[in-house]
């Protein structure tokens, strides 16, 4: 009986197997004018405003369209919803002019009044994000509406912004700010639903889960929650309807798998972040096709200057801590070449980037003279904190360490998990810090090495510095103002608040069957409209 | 002449231990007649149990079971399992020493008693019921119904060992193998449970092999007795015979020390399972060690199991009914034993 | 009975209310504030203010418990602090595909542990069971993720037979068989350990089963090996098996959470992690409280089966 019990379970399993590996043989291929992109994660908002993690800043922009966009190799911002401004007063005002016939996906017109709605929104009092202070305060009568607009609606007016017709906004500065139409990519959001609403509850309104009128190339058709997004093709968009009809943005945590349902066709595109280990065997395979780019991001090595009492203070100590990593290595061995060596904070696509500019090259000798010179012949200790599960940082935490070592400083390294990371670079509980930077499409230093930003986590402080800042953001002529950031980039790279390590490559791998993808340095969907596939 | 129900040719069960094979019965041999009530006595550890379960062939898997025993003239142990189930529990029913252990817990005794009489004459559940009723009630068991939804634990020992005999019977077997079933019953429920057992006795044409240690119990109801001592039948004959004129020593010993019907867990001199392995069985008779006539010529060879005086009517046959295996009645035997050792 | 039930349901009150005051507290003096999503926020700190006033995070944290405990006993599980959306549709967009998984699981190891199990006791220190007993001590100690990873190698890289993510295809019609092909390897995964700890639980306890009297009786009855096997061995051994299995549920349940990374399940164990690791509150808080009501859910149903299993228990 039991042997008889047996068989039949054995027969059934075989019979189960049988099935599976019969049916298993015609894998689905996407039927023509499907894209399946993979994505490590779901997105949380929908909402252009409050996006702050780059998934959901990708879905973002298959649903929204912003004014301008920044070309993807000169930066220089092109025309999107706004097709034509004027910059007058010396870089005061700015007159945009939007396209003709322009709508939201449910018909209604899009026009000025919802690019003005949204800088109010942006500027309002409840306005959690952080627009207003990093870009928008600068507009005539923004900063006043900030701290006195006493309705919860993001209702009234701006000064500096004016509705001259449907079709033309103007924007109006207290002094000329020469980043100011690279701050103009951003998404408007339409009045006409979100008009009535609170600021305070825009951010979870359901909008904000699932926007039903959006302005971009797609239109979100299907959310299952961390499966997939299905889009489809929006017929109104004003480029004309995009080639690709369906877009699956499938969320696949697992970067292994992601591989093999590219391998398998399964997808048609992993859009960021192949493992570099995997590129090489990728190349091999014809189906796939292998895209890289530099992005506007840099990963740095830290010294914290607000420490008092520490030999990271001296300035020289700091310029000889720069000459022991060998960089080049780094890129070579641990990016396996995806990347290039980074001198100083003005990273390549920008316009003043000089690709002659070179900082320290490795010279230990050098390094244990400079630090017996200022009396530290005995050596350090120093604590050097990074992020636990970003690999190509840890090796770079390693190595630094191994270098020092070399000229008797002794550097004790702490991975900590992401929040607990946030916690200590913010309250300055470290003495180096391995990170990340992102530049954006402007040159602009102000954020990062203005001795008055909070942004400055480091606490770089040179009064010079500040002077040439200040006076580039006041520079509309480009070849001039590059010659500003050239200059302040001599006198940062003098002072050796970090060592910039690299800028690293973004590689994509896609199916050979996708055509024209051309990804932007920061955003891989850029003019996903022109995409095909065969 | 009428055949006998039950005939048992040389019987033995062994059972594999660590230390290698016991032998907790070896060749054992006797019939029984229908409607015949045999008793089947011995201390505890002489085999009875292992005798008696062996019939069906149900020791544990590490008991080996040899020889041969005809039920009808079927010798049913070389039948395979699946005919062999037809004589378990319809040709033959058995009763427990323990009906605590020996009744499924999770099981209302209702399904107990009635899944015999399913399995074995395809009846509903339904039907089956009737019957379990009636056996209940047969069994002296008031408010039946409500006991038939009940389960062991929440049964006095009386009424758990009329549930065994109630299950034991469910089939109307034509033997029924009562292993020591007042044992573990106080002197009061022993009495009842024997009386019950003899009524069935009056009432059904069954025969009964009755297990035990208890030479009084055997008295009340067996016609005819086995004596068993370290595997082994060392004396059998008719139950008057015994306890006038026991012939072994090992016999004589339980007829002297059980005076009355009472249950105390009486004990020989020496110690209590006579051998715990194999080592331990000596050459020579296996009661030489307690026995108060033992002699030289004991402890050479074992002595057979032998054919003393005539012959007799034993249930519907004239066969011979009393034997007993020592030395002292062995042929030629007996004037030797006379003189003092 | 009531006095049973109303004493284990004070209990898990206590359970409950105890789990979620120690994630609180372990919530609020683990670094980190979900506002550090977004470091540009940094440059606004009245924005920061703002946000957390919005939130009442600005509250001395006794009033946040004590306004938290308040609306969740009116089952209100609060606003996910990232996702801006109610704790409870979170929860409820993503249990059905972690019930599917677990269920799956559970039901596959216990038809593969209770016949191996069975047969393992039956025919004990034969080389099957000897086959059996490695399978039980391989299984327990092989890692999920390892043998997930290697699955997908095998069956998805090497074969191409089975899907390597997700729980269908998408932009396909509704198919059950692609929805078992999704769910094969990922129940594979996880039943393995279950079935490996079950195997050796049925095995010893069928083995003490049928060492016991009454299966002498239940076979002098001349009962079927089946009947006897079902009727009588079963629903004894069964008993132990009930505790062994909520026992296990909780282990069943993490186990889940790192298969659904491996195979991209789109179930709770993403959430969980990204909540944690943002420091979503609220959703840590209701996770660990769902979490615990579930073991002491599964516990008492465990003793009740267990009632109605074994006569012998009386609840009182
Ligand atoms: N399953 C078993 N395995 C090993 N030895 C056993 C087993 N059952 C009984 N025995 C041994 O066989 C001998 C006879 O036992 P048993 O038949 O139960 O005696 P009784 O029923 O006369 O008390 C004893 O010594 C006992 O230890
Ligand atoms: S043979 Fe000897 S030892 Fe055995 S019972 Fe007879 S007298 Fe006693
Ligand atoms: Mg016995």
């Amino acid at each position: 009986m039991i042997r008889k019990i047996m068989l039949i379970i054995l027969v059934l399993i075989l019979v189960l197997l049988l099935a599976f590996s019969f049916s298993g043989c015609n894998l689905e291929q996407s039927p023509d004018g499907q894209l399946r992109v993979s994505s490590l994660g779901s997105p949380i908002t929908l909402n252009p405003l409050y996006v702050r993690d780059s998934f959901s800043a990708e879905v973002v922009s298959f649903l929204f369209e912003s004014l301008l966009k920044s070309n993807k190799e000169t930066l220089e911002m092109e025309p999107a919803l706004v097709y034509d401004w004027e910059i007058k007063e010396e870089g005061r005002t700015y007159l945009l002019n939007f396209r003709e016939g322009l709508q939201w996906s449910d018909g209604e017109p899009l026009t000025a009044q919802d690019a003005a709605f949204t800088l109010r929104v942006m500027c309002h009092p409840d306005f959690t994000g952080h627009q207003y202070s990093l870009y928008f305060h600068p507009i005539v009568g923004a900063v006043e509406y900030h701290l006195e607009h006493d309705s919860s609606l993001a209702d009234g007016d701006i000064q500096g912004i004016e509705v001259i017709d449907e079709d033309t906004l103007k924007i109006t500065l207290e002094q000329a700010l020469a980043p100011f139409l690279s701050y103009l990519e951003f998404q408007p959001l339409p009045e006409h639903i979100l008009g009535e609403v609170p600021v305070a509850e825009i951010e979870g309104h359901q909008f904000s889960r699932w926007p039903e009128v959006t302005s971009g190339p797609y239109l979100l058709e299907e959310w299952e929650v961390d499966e997939y997004l299905k889009m489809t093709s929006n017929q109104d968009f004003y480029m004309g309807a995009p080639n690709i009809e369906e877009i699956y943005y499938r969320i696949i945590p697992n970067q292994e798998a992601q591989l093999i349902e590219l391998i398998n066709g399964n997808l048609e595109l992993i859009p960021t972040a192949v493992k570099l280990e995997d590129v090489e065997d990728l190349e091999e395979n014809p189906e796939v096709e292998i895209y890289s780019n530099l992005r506007l991001v840099y990963d740095y090595l830290g010294f914290n200057m607000k420490r008092e009492d520490t030999p990271l203070q001296e300035r020289e100590v700091r310029r000889a801590l720069s000459m022991i990593l060998d960089r080049e290595a780094l890129v070579e061995d641990v990016l396996l070449g995806y990347g290039e060596v980074l001198h100083g904070p003005l990273v390549p696509l920008q316009f003043p980037y000089d690709p002659e500019f070179e900082s320290f090259s490795p010279d230990l000798g050098r390094a244990e003279e400079i630090l017996e010179e200022t009396g530290y012949e005995d050596g350090f200790e120093l604590k050097l904190i990074v992020n636990a599960g970003n690999q190509v940082r840890e090796n770079a935490a390693l190595m630094f360490k191994e270098a020092a070592s070399q000229v008797g400083v002794e550097v004790n390294i702490q991975v900590l998990e992401w929040q607990a990371f946030l916690e200590a670079s913010q309250q300055g509980n470290y003495d180096l810090i391995i990170s990340g930077q992102g530049t954006g499409v402007d040159p602009d230093l102000t954020f990062n090495w203005h001795s008055q930003s909070p942004l400055n986590e480091l606490g770089y402080a040179n009064p010079r510095v500040d002077e040439l800042i200040e006076e580039a953001l006041v520079t509309m002529e480009e070849e001039e103002r590059a010659e500003i950031y050239r200059q302040a980039q001599e006198v940062i790279v003098a002072d050796a608040p970090m060592i910039w390590l690299y800028t690293r490559e973004a590689v994509h791998a896609a199916s050979s069957r996708l055509d024209n993808f051309t990804p932007h340095p920061e955003n891989a969907f850029y003019k996903i409209y022109q995409w095909e596939i065969e | 002449m009428e055949k006998p129900l039950l005939e048992v040719k040389d019987l033995a069960v062994n059972f594999k231990r660590e230390e290698g094979f016991f032998k907790a019965v070896e060749g054992i041999s006797f019939k029984i007649w229908p409607r015949e009530v045999v008793g089947l006595v011995g201390e505890s550890g002489s085999g009875k149990t292992a005798a008696s379960l062996s019939l069906l062939n149900l020791t544990s898997s590490r008991g080996k079971v040899g020889g041969e025993v005809f039920f009808d003239g079927v010798n049913i142990l070389t039948l395979p399992e699946r005919k062999l189930k037809k004589f378990r529990g319809r040709q033959i029913g058995v009763i427990f020493q323990e009906p605590m252990t020996f009744l499924n817990p999770v099981l209302t005794i209702g399904v107990q008693i009635m899944e015999p009489m399913v399995e074995h004459w395809k009846i509903s559940w339904g039907q089956a019921r009737e019957r379990a009723l009636y056996l209940l009630s047969e069994m002296g068991i008031k408010d039946s119904e409500r006991r038939m939804k009940e389960y062991p634990h929440q049964l006095s020992g009386g009424i758990r060992q009329r549930v065994m005999i109630s299950m034991a019977l469910a089939c109307s077997p034509r033997l029924l193998i009562a292993d020591e079933p007042t044992t573990a019953l106080d002197v009061t429920l022993q009495y009842q449970i024997i009386e019950l057992l003899r009524r069935i006795r009056e009432k059904t044409p069954m025969a009964i092999l009755l297990v035990s240690h208890d030479l009084e119990v055997v008295r009340e109801l067996c016609d005819r007795v086995m004596i068993m001592y370290g595997g082994r039948i060392v004396e059998t004959g008719g139950i008057r015979e015994i306890f006038k004129d026991p012939l072994h020593p090992y016999t004589r010993s339980l007829v002297e020390v059980s005076p009355s019907f009472e249950r105390v867990a009486w004990r020989l001199p020496g110690e209590d399972a006579p051998f715990s392995y194999q080592s331990n069985i000596p050459a020579g008779c296996r009661f030489q060690h307690r026995c108060s006539r033992v002699s030289r010529e004991c402890k050479g060879a074992e002595p057979s199991l032998k054919e003393i005086g005539g012959k007799g009517w034993i249930g519907n046959s004239f066969s011979f009914h009393r034997q007993v295996r020592c030395w002292k009645y062995q042929e030629g035997a007996l004037e030797k034993d006379e003189k003092p050792l | 009975m009531y006095p049973f039930f109303s004493r284990r349901i004070f209990h898990a009150i206590i359970v409950l209310l105890g789990v979620s005051l120690l994630t609180f507290v372990m919530m609020n003096l683990a670094p980190g504030d979900p506002y550090h999503l977004d470091p540009e926020l940094r440059f606004n700190p009245e924005a920061v203010a703002r946000w957390k006033e919005l939130r009442q995070l600005d509250q001395p944290l006794h009033v946040q418990y004590f306004s938290w405990l308040k609306n969740m006993l009116q089952g209100d599980f609060g606003i996910s602090l990232v996702h801006n959306k109610p704790v409870w549709e979170l929860m409820m967009e993503r249990v059905p595909a972690t019930l599917l998984l677990t269920g799956t699981s559970l039901l596959v190891s216990l038809l593969i542990s209770i016949p191996l199990g069975v047969f393992s006791a039956l025919r004990k220190g034969s080389f099957w069971d000897q086959v059996i007993s490695s399978f039980t001590l391989g299984g327990v100690s092989i890692p999920n993720f390892w043998l997930g990873m290697l699955l997908i190698l095998f069956f998805s890289y090497h074969f191409k037979w089975l899907p390597a993510a997700g729980m269908r295809t998408v932009g396909m019609e509704f198919s059950l068989l692609d929805y078992l092909k999704h769910l094969l390897l990922p129940t594979v995964v996880l039943s393995v350990a279950s079935a490996a700890y079950f195997i050796r639980y049925v095995r010893a306890g069928v083995w003490e089963v049928i060492q016991q009297d009454y299966i002498i009786t239940a076979r002098a009855k001349g009962l079927g090996d089946m009947t006897i096997l079902l009727r009588h061995v079963l629903r004894n051994a069964a008993l132990p098996l009930i505790t062994v299995i909520s026992l296990h549920l909780p282990y069943l349940f993490t186990g889940a959470m790192l298969t659904e990374y491996v195979f991209s399940w789109p179930g709770m164990g993403r959430w969980i992690v990204s909540a944690t690791l943002s420091r979503d509150y609220p959703s840590v808080m209701a996770i660990n409280i769902m979490v615990a009501f579930l073991v002491t859910l599964f516990n008492l149903v465990a003793d009740l089966l267990y009632a109605s299993f074994d006569p012998r228990i009386k609840y009182r």
